[in-house]
């Protein structure tokens, strides 16, 4: 997943629960259950903060102009733990984060023009 | 009687057992008349790696042979078909509620929550970092 070094990243977090049945829910977050993250590099900054809504929020933050493959960097990978010790969430593999520089878009500019000379025309206008 | 797991194997290994045997044959009759010690010592040589040779392809083909007993035998036994178990009805209504009794142990326990990362971030701006990467 790429991300732009310009840009904050903001990840709900959320607890999910299967049953035996092999049914996947959301479970509420326990009181008192605080979540932790951590990256695998420090050129990427992650910190689990409080949104609007008061619900935890994975926050990462590009701490460098670019980390990705074209400079043999990005594929960093964010770990989610939490304090009551629940299975770990990761962004990692096609989800692991790579810093990029924002796309640049090239823009027609006209030059200094240059006169030449030129009989005048004939043909009456507009 | 089941078919042979592997016919062009066995082509071949007793292909192989085929020209040996010949050889074993001659060397063996060779070790019967005067020769010297060291000629007769090459000759026993051979031997002994032929027929170790030959009682190695043997012992692949009896193999072959034993997994064709015991298919025909698996096949005798019904397989792949396994029927659905008949018993009476109070054994089954005994059975149901000793799974009712399973399914209320497992009811004692939860299993332990995932994080999970939700997949769809928002972004906030900020200043471009002036550090290089990676």
């Amino acid at each position: 997943m790429d991300i732009q070094n310009t840009q904050v990243g903001h990840f709900p977090l959320t607890l999910t629960s299967t049953t035996a049945a092999g049914v996947t829910t959301t479970v509420p977050v326990p009181a008192g259950d605080v979540f932790t993250a951590t990256s695998s590099s420090p050129s990427l900054g992650v910190a689990v903060a409080n949104n609007a809504a008061g619900n935890q929020e994975l926050v990462i933050t590009p701490l460098v102009i670019e980390s990705d493959a074209a400079n043999a960097g990005g594929g960093i990978v964010v770990t989610v733990t939490d304090s009551n010790g629940d299975v770990a969430g990761e962004l990692s593999g096609a989800d692991a984060i790579n810093i990029v520089t924002v796309p640049v878009v090239p823009v027609i500019r006209l030059g200094t023009p240059v006169f030449t000379t030129q009989p005048a025309p004939t043909a009456p206008g507009p | 009687m089941a078919d042979d797991p592997n016919p062009a194997l066995r082509a071949e290994l007793q292909a192989a057992i085929d020209v040996l045997a010949p050889q074993i044959r001659g060397l063996t009759d060779l070790d019967t008349i005067s020769l010297s010690s060291d000629l007769k010592a090459a000759i026993d040589q051979q031997i002994v790696v032929r027929q170790r040779r030959s009682n190695l392809l043997s012992s692949v083909i009896s193999t072959l042979d034993r997994v064709i007993v015991a298919r025909t035998a698996l096949e005798a036994d019904g397989y792949p078909t396994l029927p659905t178990a008949i018993i009476a009805q109070t054994l089954f209504t005994e059975l149901k509620g000793d799974n009712s009794d399973i399914d209320a142990a497992v009811g004692v326990f939860a299993p332990q929550a995932t994080i999970a990362i939700g997949t769809d971030p928002t972004f906030t701006p900020q200043p471009a970092p002036t550090k290089p990467g990676p």
